[in-house]
């Protein structure tokens, strides 16, 4: 059995997505040179502002004409740009375990952070990990190697499905933990109170935060889509309930689009990127349509 | 009041409880799916938990009401129409039942199965299905009515036995007369229980005298009841007795009973005409038979026997209902008798198939010429022209004044040439030999003058005058009045093209006796040759004379050929007839008239025929009753071995038509106000159970069964029907993008 990225995405899929790159659309704090602003100044061909001279600044970057004109010492400023930091925050809890065909929620959820963690170190910047269920389980610090995506991976895929899920706690300590300016990639069912997990997700973007929300559902989850009537066991909860879906799927679909809607309109009035995933859609094509658009949508 | 015709369908109400019984299993055997939530299914279960129970109520109440409607549709469920049904049901009645047994009864349906046996099974199921106490007279419709069971009886066994023995008969039938005879014993029975079966195959033809106006049936009365005419439909419309509904009881009930089937095929030969109709020994003839057919088209065959010999083969089409004509040489026949049959494939009704008829041959036409040698010279070389025995035609010449030497009955036709006047004595003599069947030829001449006419009761017109013609109209063309006479039809023209004669002088008369007909016409309307049948023979009159004083006819091309029709002709009046109808009555002495008391005649299949003898003064009349088999009968003489062909005997093909009547019609026909139609033996119970007891519910159940399962169909499809998904609603792109923004919420089903 294949170990690390190699358990999640072929080498044909590897080779699709190694031409794309995860852009922030906001700035970010990195620790290295790299390809994304950030909010220091720094030593790019990019020019930002002038600021009063003091001493011990390097002459070098007297703006001269200023001084002519101005009789005054200013120092010219340029923007700096740093890496990315991305960090990966991927639901375990028991409803991820759900998959209508032989793929669960949390298969597809691992195997799309493969494929944002790939695109992520193959363009030099740094991709963390948190696993959490209803506490945070596996923390992995951003890193910009591929060992380093490959060891994350492994951890991944030797956690398997939890049972509970807290996530509106689990995203707040996240939150506390990412100090720096950072695009956070949540990948869950966000099964947990609409309400609360979008507190969670204004904590992420009150630190300045780029969230990007994947909603990972299965088709049955969205249609409902059942033949027969059966006892429907809650897997985190346990409890059931017996109900013939036929007669019910209309209901179910209005309560269902209701929860979607209440999601879709909190990230959209606090940016934050949220998109629904569905299990029965290849991997490799939904992150390059997903980043194609939003290459596009940054220009 | 309810009752059951098939209460063992009552176990199947019990079907209603299946709905629900699926519905309990359906929940004991459910099925556990381990689901990511069940949060939405609760919420969506709170809000419409009462439509979804609503709505599976309505299922299962529509699904038991259409086990139960199935149930009870098959249960037969008899309602009673009138009060105290159940005393009506057992109550006493009398019952007649009409069968037709024309032999069209015998139409064969495949496996050994017949209409006839059909009729038997169906009466059978009548008499069976009366109560103790009932009371039945059976009547059976032919040409006449024949009781089977005239007084109402009781018996059932017997009558059972009686229906057991019945069988066709070979006649046509009228349904009228035979439901007037069962009516007339019901009325007399005295019950108000009264039912009137009758039972036949659905022909047009038995009811036909339904359709008989009070004129009609005048007319018939008064017509002479020939027992043997040639023409079969002329015999049919004397023997109508017309229907008079109001005479019957309006609370009685007619059951009509069509066991037939709806298009049925036959072809079978109705007729034979022998052309010339006296056939003289050693010359050819010709045989048109004519061809009736009913059903879908086809082609057939006929087959012409003669001594038992295949001597011809004709195909024919037959195109839908319809009558053709086919002609056949026949080779030349010896002097004698012959018999001959015309025969059609076998088809499922055989009784007709085959057509018997008898060459009459003789070995020469004895012709008696009377007058001067010079008034006949011509008459005598044109049927004699070759001088020896020419065509057959024997010539005998002798003066006016030894007339009365020579014995009539040795010709079959007399010629007068300018013979008039002739005493009291031989115009009486004449007109007895045309009265016996003889033809009489008068040619006028100078001799006679229009009074000399007077005595003659026979002429086809009194002459009153001679004229001679105008200068500028001697020549005249000749027109043929009636070209369909039998005189004129074969008569075949030179190559002289139209017949124009030179006419001096002619015979002249004001009016055409009543019974005479015109057959040729000189010039526009100048009569030339005139017809008058007499008894059984025949008086022709022409205008002009047998010479060339009054006319250039003798030798006109046409004077030759003429004569020799006329003498065929002559000849053939008085001959037999080529075939009888079956009858139950014939005078021998009128067909056969060297018939004796001692002679033996045999049927077909050589059983002997009793000869019934009446004598009237110093005659003797032979009759011959029941005469119903068709074929060829013999006559064996007495003190003669040998047998001779008498006559043929034909079943009326009035019958054969098997165009059937349409059963909606039937009531109508009837004019009575209670009238059922039964199509099958089935039907007909089912009726007389729904008259007797009641009127079942079973077809009205099962179709309101039939409309709740459309119910059912289109409500659980409705429910059923799949909705436009959420997934499809939203409109996700491939990137995860909702594309839905105003309202993502999915239809709602109608």
């Amino acid at each position: 059995m294949a170990d690390g990225i190699a358990n999640f995405l072929t080498p044909g899929e590897l080779h699709k997505l190694g031409r794309l790159t995860l852009l922030s659309r906001y700035v970010v704090e990195g620790n290295l040179a790299g390809a994304h602003k950030s909010p220091q100044k720094g030593s790019s061909s990019e020019f930002a502002d002038h600021r009063a001279y003091f001493p011990g600044d390097d002459p070098k970057h007297i703006d001269w004409k200023v001084l002519g004109r101005t009789d005054r010492y200013f120092i010219r400023r340029y923007e700096d740009e740093t890496n990315l930091r991305v960090y990966l925050i991927v639901d375990r809890s028991g409803s991820m375990g759900y998959g209508s065909e032989k793929t669960t929620k949390y298969d597809y959820a691992c195997r799309l952070a493969a494929a944002i963690g790939y695109v992520v170190v193959k363009a030099r910047d740094s991709v963390g990990l948190f696993l959490h269920s209803d506490k945070i389980d596996v923390r992995m610090d951003g890193g910009n190697s591929f060992l380093h995506l490959n060891n994350l991976l492994k951890r991944v895929q030797s956690t398997p499905c939890g049972s509970q899920t807290d996530l509106p706690k689990v995203m707040h300590q996240v939150a506390e933990d990412i100090r720096k300016r950072a695009l956070v990639v949540v990948i869950s069912d966000l099964f947990g109170t609409p309400e609360e997990v979008a507190l969670a997700f204004a904590h992420f973007r009150k630190l300045r935060h780029d969230v990007i929300v994947f909603h990972v559902l299965d088709p049955m989850e969205i249609d409902l889509g059942f033949r027969k009537g059966a006892q429907f066991v809650d897997m985190e909860t346990q409890e059931t309930i017996n109900v013939d879906p036929r007669s019910l799927a209309p209901s179910y679909q209005r309560v269902f689009a209701e929860f979607l809607e209440q999601y879709r309109n909190a990230c959209a009035s606090m940016n934050v990127d949220y998109r629904m995933v569905r299990t029965d859609q290849p991997v490799d094509t939904f992150v390059r349509a997903y980043l194609e658009e939003r290459r596009r949508l940054s220009r | 009041m309810f009752s059951f015709l098939s209460p063992i369908f009552l176990w199947a109400a019990s079907a209603a409880a299946v709905p629900l019984v699926l519905h309990l299993m359906q929940r004991r055997r459910t099925v556990r799916i381990p689901f990511s939530t069940i949060r939405f299914l609760k919420l969506a279960e709170k809000r419409s938990s009462s439509r979804i129970r609503m709505e599976n109520f309505l299922l299962w109440l529509v699904r038991t009401l259409l086990m139960l409607l199935l149930a009870l549709g098959f249960a037969m469920p008899m309602l009673r129409t009138r009060a105290f049904g159940d005393f009506l049901g057992k109550s006493s009645r009398d019952v007649g039942l009409v069968i037709d047994a024309s032999y069209s009864m015998d139409y064969a349906l495949g496996n050994q199965d017949s209409v006839w046996e059909r009729v038997r099974q169906s009466a059978t199921a009548i008499i069976e299905g009366l109560e103790d106490g009932d009371r039945l007279c059976i009547f059976l419709a032919t040409d006449d009515v024949k009781p089977v069971i005239e007084q109402l009886s009781p018996e059932r066994e017997f009558a059972l036995a009686q229906v057991k023995a019945l069988d066709t008969v070979p006649t046509s039938s009228q349904l009228a007369p035979a439901i007037m005879a069962a009516w007339e014993s019901l009325r007399q029975g005295d019950r108000k229980e009264r039912e009137i079966h009758v039972i036949t195959d659905g022909q047009a033809l038995p009811w036909n005298s339904f359709q008989q106006s009070d004129t009609n049936r005048v007319t018939a009365d008064a017509a002479p009841a020939t027992t043997n005419a040639a023409d079969p439909t002329a015999r049919a419309s004397t023997r109508m007795d017309a229907w008079q509904p109001e005479k019957i009881d309006p609370k009685a009930t007619f059951f009509i009973t069509c066991l037939g089937v709806p298009n049925p095929e036959n072809a079978a030969p109705v007729d034979i005409d022998i052309q010339p109709a006296l056939l003289v020994s050693d010359t050819p003839s010709k045989a048109q038979t004519r061809l009736t057919y009913c059903g879908a088209p086809r082609s057939t065959s006929v087959r012409l026997f003669v001594n038992g010999d295949e001597v011809a083969s004709r195909a024919a089409a037959l195109d839908g209902d319809n009558i053709g004509d086919l002609l056949f040489a026949v080779p030349p026949l010896p002097a004698g008798k012959h018999p001959a049959r015309m025969e059609t494939p076998l088809d499922n009704l055989p009784v007709d198939n085959v057509f018997h008829f008898l060459f009459e041959v003789r070995e020469s036409l004895p012709v008696l010429c009377v007058g001067a040698n010079d008034d006949t010279l011509f008459l005598s070389k044109a049927l004699n022209p070759g001088g020896g025995n020419s065509g057959g035609i024997q010539v005998t010449s002798v003066e006016t004044e030894n007339l009365p030497g020579e014995d009539l009955s040795g010709f079959s036709t007399v010629i007068l040439c300018n013979a008039l006047p002739l005493s009291g004595q031989e115009v009486i003599r004449l007109e007895q030999f045309v009265q016996a069947g003889g033809l009489l030829v008068i040619f006028p001449g100078n001799g006679a003058v229009a009074n000399d006419y007077k005595p003659w009761s026979c002429l086809p017109a009194m002459p009153t005058r001679i004229t001679e013609s105008d200068r500028s109209k001697t020549k005249r063309l000749l027109r043929w009045a009636k070209p369909q006479h039998p005189i004129l039809r074969n008569l075949r023209m030179g190559p002289e093209g139209a017949p124009v004669v030179t006419v001096r002088r002619e015979l002249a008369w004001d009016t055409l006796d009543p019974k005479a007909e015109m057959l040729i016409l000189s010039g526009a309307d100048t009569p030339f040759m005139a017809i008058r049948g007499y008894g059984r023979g025949q008086v022709l009159l022409f205008t002009i004379s047998a010479d060339r004083t009054w006319a250039e006819f003798p030798l006109s091309p046409f004077f030759l050929p003429l004569m020799h029709q006329v003498v065929q002709y002559g000849a053939g009046i008085g001959g037999s007839t080529p075939f009888l109808w079956a009858s139950r009555s014939l005078s021998l002495s009128e067909h056969l008239p060297f018939a004796s008391e001692q002679d033996v005649l045999a049927d077909p299949e050589q059983n002997s025929v009793p000869i019934r003898a009446s004598h009237s003064g110093d005659k003797t009349l032979l009759r011959v009753e029941n005469l119903l088999k068709p074929g060829v009968y013999t006559i064996t003489k007495a003190g003669q071995p040998e047998s001779t062909p008498a006559f043929a005997i034909n079943i009326d093909r009035t019958e054969s038509d098997l165009t059937p009547l349409k059963r909606e019609d039937i009531p109508a026909l009837i004019g009575h106000p209670n009238v059922v139609v039964a199509g099958d033996r089935e039907e007909l119970l089912r009726l007389i159970k729904e008259h007797r007891v009641g009127r079942t519910l079973g077809e009205f159940l099962l179709w309101l069964a039939l409309a709740l399962s459309i119910i059912e169909c289109f409500y659980a499809n409705l429910k059923m029907k799949s909705i436009k998904s959420l997934s499809e609603t939203l409109g996700v792109e491939s990137s995860g993008r909702i594309a839905a923004t105003s309202h993502m919420e999915p239809e709602e089903p109608a």
